[in-house]
């Protein structure tokens, strides 16, 4: 399906818009502030023109900025849209082990990510989480770091590290009671280090972590915190093993051009048929694919190998099969 | 292997390091007022130790290639006299990265004030330390100074941002080739030929 | 033979998981040493659990409370604080509580509960009146009681002097007194119930 092909740059869309969001909300919260206080006559040049864009960009929807820009609050970690509260389903598990106690309107607050998860996998992951977004840029980055001679590592781990490190940190947050997973979860540090920056009083410690992470994706493994670490991933894999969106290879369209396992940053192999639950469903492979024989279909399980491409020279010059 | 030595050093610095505890005093005051004999200044004061000290900084917005000079003084908490011992000042860049502390000089109290000058040729925040030993035990005084203007968002926003920006214009500018370099590059990685 | 690989390939990825995921733990806690600001006051949320452990384990750190609050006054633990990272708290001398309740509104868990505003106990408020310009007779101020949000309940003057400050018991600690207390000494502190009022002696009258 010719269509499908675009999905990736609506994905990209939904990557930016996301960051632009989370950059956007700490300086709506700043006009707020300003002006709640009536303070125009007092600002800095710097806080004037912050609040003349952002007077601009919220006039043609609001008459009241200070209680109405209250409806879009938070990040991707917890947050508040036109009065429902969504949270990342990582916290719920997080704080539960923390405090060892259920408290219900919190776990509900999860309950749409998590629906979403089962019916459409690890798409969080794929499609909205900001650290992605950076992820993906340095991966690409780094292409172009090993052509110039910069030594990055594409070391494979074994993926399954990143399930032992959720059971490990949930038991340490039950044992220490605190909400480990929050300072080391990339989209939570990105949501609420770019509120401080801008907001509040500065970078703090996790920015620094995320910069780690980053050295470690470009020396140690491709891509490899959101493969091998991440709690969140390990959590939203677990959740969508039985998704029903996956995306399938059309066996008859398939050249074997190997260009989809070549673009896959997740290092799967979707020219054999090998997604599995750690597949972000990104469609980096659908719009890469010169003969559109990858697509989204519904469908809870995934084929096995259904063997050479039917366009591909292997499949052509198969001794005892007389298709060509 | 190599990375899991690497690893291991790391994982074993994390845990031994002990978390290093500040002292920085609190929020500085500027007492601005023209109609006393005393400059403008920023001043702090704190109470450490047996001690109530209290440091001014003068002018009080002191800025790059300008002299200016700390006053420090201290009391004792039950009013039994002054401070006596010799000062240390030190100064170094507030950051975590810092390594480049310079000694500014030791100082003996004049009528129960030591003064230390300073000259910084570098806008920035920077953290002073006074250093002293009294009764046998040593007294660590940290306290932020702030020359000329520094950059609103700091060391860490700066490079952060800088990384953030050539992120997306190298990936903006050279998206073509990129994706061209991706398939040599699962060749690579994969021992392919 | 196949058991035995079993067992070895768990044990290291086992080991693994451990190592990654307290080498992260040790490295952010490294990077947030205990203390940074010794004399910073850190006063609770308004609303929030009283048992401070309590409070570490509700919160997931998501920062809304600051989204929200108007004067900006929430700060959080970002390179302090140890176990406390990204917990946020109110530092009154900087900025200080306005009581308008929207933190607890907006609050996922049970960190802050919704609670009316002359029943939150984020603290006390002391005067230390060895600094306090009427109380040592060095003028009249008046400053903290005309700006206190509960009025006559938490604040009122000492009897019979018209500017000596002197706290009540419907105090819950929203700290504008000390936000707006002119001397530099800050002689008004917010104080948990319990803890030791700090002995900060004005070096002009010593005790």
């Amino acid at each position: 399906m010719f269509w499908q092909r675009h999905l990736n740059k609506l994905r990209w869309v939904s990557l930016s818009l996301v960051f632009a969001g989370l950059i956007l909300i700490p300086f709506l919260h700043l006009y707020q502030t300003y002006e709640a206080t009536h303070s125009y006559d007092y600002l800095s040049s710097g806080e004037k023109y912050i609040y003349n864009t952002m007077e601009l960009l919220t006039k043609p929807f609001t008459d009241d900025p200070v209680n109405s820009l209250d409806k879009i609050k938070g990040n991707t970690w917890s947050g508040n849209l036109f009065g429902i509260k969504i949270s990342d389903p990582l916290a719920v598990v997080g704080q539960t082990f923390a405090g060892l106690t259920i408290y219900w309107p919190f776990v509900l607050s999860a309950l749409i990510p998590v629906i979403l998860t089962i019916l459409l996998g690890r798409f969080y992951c794929g499609w909205i989480c900001p650290a992605t977004f950076l992820y993906e840029l340095t991966d690409n980055v780094g292409t172009l770091l090993k052509r110039i001679g910069v030594p990055v590592s594409h070391r494979r781990l074994n993926h399954k590290l990143k399930y032992i490190i959720l059971a490990v940190l949930s038991l340490l947050c039950a044992l220490t009671g605190t909400m480990l997973f929050a300072a080391i979860y990339p989209p939570a540090i990105i949501g609420r280090e770019l509120y401080f920056q801008i907001a509040a009083q500065g970078f703090g410690v996790g920015i620094i972590f995320f910069l780690f992470t980053m050295v470690f994706d470009l020396f140690v493994a491709r891509r490899g915190f959101c493969r091998y670490v991440c709690p969140g991933g390990a959590l939203y894999s677990l959740l969508g093993h039985f998704r029903i969106l996956r995306i399938k290879r059309k066996v008859q369209a398939c050249n074997d051009c190997v260009k989809c396992t070549a673009i896959c940053q997740f290092d799967l192999d979707p020219m054999r048929d090998d997604f599995g639950q750690e597949c972000n469903n990104c469609s980096a492979c659908i719009a890469i694919c010169p003969t559109d024989a990858l697509m989204f279909t519904l469908n809870w399980k995934d084929s096995v190998y259904q063997g050479p491409g039917h366009l591909g020279h292997h499949y052509k010059q198969r001794p005892n099969d007389g298709a060509a | 292997m190599m990375i899991r030595t690497i690893l291991a050093v790391l994982g074993i610095f994390c845990y031994l390091s002990p978390a290093v505890a500040h002292h920085v005093l609190g929020r500085p005051t500027y007492s601005l007022s023209e109609n006393t004999t005393t400059p403008p200044s920023v001043q702090i004061e704190t109470q450490i130790g047996k001690y109530f000290v209290t440091v001014m900084a003068f002018p009080a917005f002191p800025r790059a290639n300008e002299a200016g000079r700390i006053h420090l003084y201290g009391q004792r908490i039950d009013g039994k006299g002054s401070l006596a011992a010799p000062i240390t000042f030190k100064v170094h860049d507030d950051n975590w990265f810092a390594t480049n502390e310079e000694m500014l000089g030791t100082q003996m109290p004049l009528e129960n004030i030591y003064k230390q000058a300073f000259i910084f040729n570098k806008d920035g925040d920077y953290i002073i330390t006074a250093e002293y030993n009294s009764d046998g035990e040593p007294y660590t005084i940290d306290f932020p100074l702030t020359i000329g203007k520094p950059l609103p968002i700091g060391t860490i926003g700066f490079f952060s941002s800088l990384i953030f920006v050539s992120l997306i214009s190298i990936n903006v500018i050279q998206r073509r080739r990129m994706q061209r370099m991706q398939t040599q590059r699962h060749h690579d990685d994969n021992g392919l030929s | 033979m196949e058991r035995r690989q079993f067992i070895q390939h768990s044990l290291a990825l086992g080991s693994g998981g451990l190592a990654i995921s307290t080498m992260m733990l040790g490295l952010v806690r490294l990077l947030a040493p205990r203390e940074l600001h010794a004399s910073t006051q850190t006063v609770p949320l308004p609303g929030a659990l009283a048992d401070q452990a309590a409070f570490a384990a509700a919160c997931i750190g998501c920062g809304l409370c600051g989204e929200v609050c108007p004067p900006r006054c929430i700060l959080f633990y970002r390179r302090e604080g140890s176990s406390n990272l990204n917990l946020p708290y109110i530092n009154p001398e900087e900025k200080s509580c306005i009581l308008c309740g929207k933190c607890m509104q907006v609050c996922p868990t049970i960190a802050l509960s919704i609670t009316p505003a002359d029943k939150v106990k984020m603290g006390f408020a002391r005067i230390d009146r060895a600094a306090c310009y009427p109380w040592v007779d060095r003028g009249v101020c008046g400053a903290c009681v005309s700006v206190c949000p509960l009025g006559d309940k938490a604040i009122g003057f000492d009897f019979g002097n018209f500017y000596r400050p002197v706290i009540k018991d419907g105090c819950v600690g929203c700290g504008q007194c000390v936000e707006v207390c002119p001397e530099p000494s800050l002689p008004i502190r917010i104080v948990q119930p319990g803890q030791q009022v700090p002995r900060k002696t004005h070096p002009n009258f010593p005790s």
